[in-house]
């Protein structure tokens, strides 16, 4: 449970789970929301697909993800989303700074 | 909880003897047959769907966990409800166990309800549009976990009689809500 409050911690991620709400996405469909480098939104994937709540699978050259949360999950994400949750993990999120202002535009 | 796979049997087997138990009971109380029969029709029904989504994939351990110890809260509710009808317990200890079975029938629900989003079909067996398909099981969830939670309510807080007609209703309602739904979904409402 703590992964998925790790997970749900960081506004990249949160947005990216908002994102896949409406739909299965490629890696690149969803990178393109972001203003940020591969690896960051690697790192992002990785940590959403070790709490479980996102499934990625491979479709030729792409990788299609997918949303994979339990009501109770996808429950908290909604309190997440609606108190701005921003829990301390003891993580260091870096992407976050880098990530605020441009989340705010990416819509 | 540890991660170690589950093994395909367990789920199975518990699901086999809730049905088995179940029908006991019917048999005990043929008046509370739509009662009785809520148990064995929703797991068997649950242990086949999952297995028909994940065959020949990776099956999903959460779903089995969830049949399994769903599964083992029932055969404990259904034994003592064997028991009571046996005249093993008096009046009052009858109307707490068919209060317990019901309770527990709502957190099953409510169990299932919530892992049933995380029960990804696999992306080639998706029969429609993905992002419709994933909306129909997000709902489908929400649905049955809001039913389980208004069945074990009804089950805590009301008489007998209209605990079962009310609880039993809003797993229905929650059914054909659902089915409707999907319904919609593919004609692109």
């Amino acid at each position: 449970m703590s992964n998925v409050f790790k997970a749900l911690s960081d506004p990249t991620r949160r947005k990216v789970l908002e994102l896949l709400r409406q739909g299965p996405k490629t890696a690149g469909e969803l990178a393109a929301e972001f203003n940020v480098s591969k690896p960051t939104m690697s790192a992002h994937f990785t940590v959403l697909k070790e709490a479980n709540l996102v499934d990625a699978t491979r479709n030729g050259k792409a990788i299609i993800y997918r949303l994979k949360l339990s009501v109770l999950e996808d429950a908290l994400l909604g309190f997440a989303e609606m108190f701005g949750m921003k829990m301390e993990t003891g993580e260091n999120n870096t992407p976050d700074t880098k990530n605020e202002p441009h989340e705010e535009t990416s819509k | 909880m540890s991660d170690q796979m589950m093994p395909r049997a367990y789920p199975l087997v518990a699901c086999a003897a809730v049905a088995g138990m179940a029908t006991y009971c019917a048999l005990l109380e043929p008046e509370l047959l739509v009662f009785w029969a809520v148990a064995p029709i929703i797991m068997p029904v649950t242990w086949s769907f999952q297995t028909y989504r994940r065959r020949g994939k990776q099956p999903s351990n959460e779903i089995r966990r969830s049949i399994f110890f769903a599964s083992l809260m029932l055969i404990f509710a259904l034994a003592f409800a064997a028991g009571t009808s046996l005249d093993l317990f008096d009046a009052d200890e009858r109307t707490w166990a068919s209060r317990s079975y019901g309770l527990l029938m709502g957190g099953t629900l409510i169990i299932l309800g919530n892992y049933m989003p995380k029960n990804l079909p696999p992306l080639d067996e998706t029969k429609f549009d993905m992002a419709k398909a994933q909306m129909v099981q997000r709902f489908a969830g929400w649905a049955l976990v809001l039913a389980g939670i208004g069945y074990a309510l009804a089950w805590f807080v009301l008489p007998t009689m209209p605990a079962n007609i009310i609880a039993s209703g809003l797993v229905l309602f929650a059914t054909a809500l659902t089915l409707s739904r999907r319904h919609f979904a593919r004609l692109g409402v």
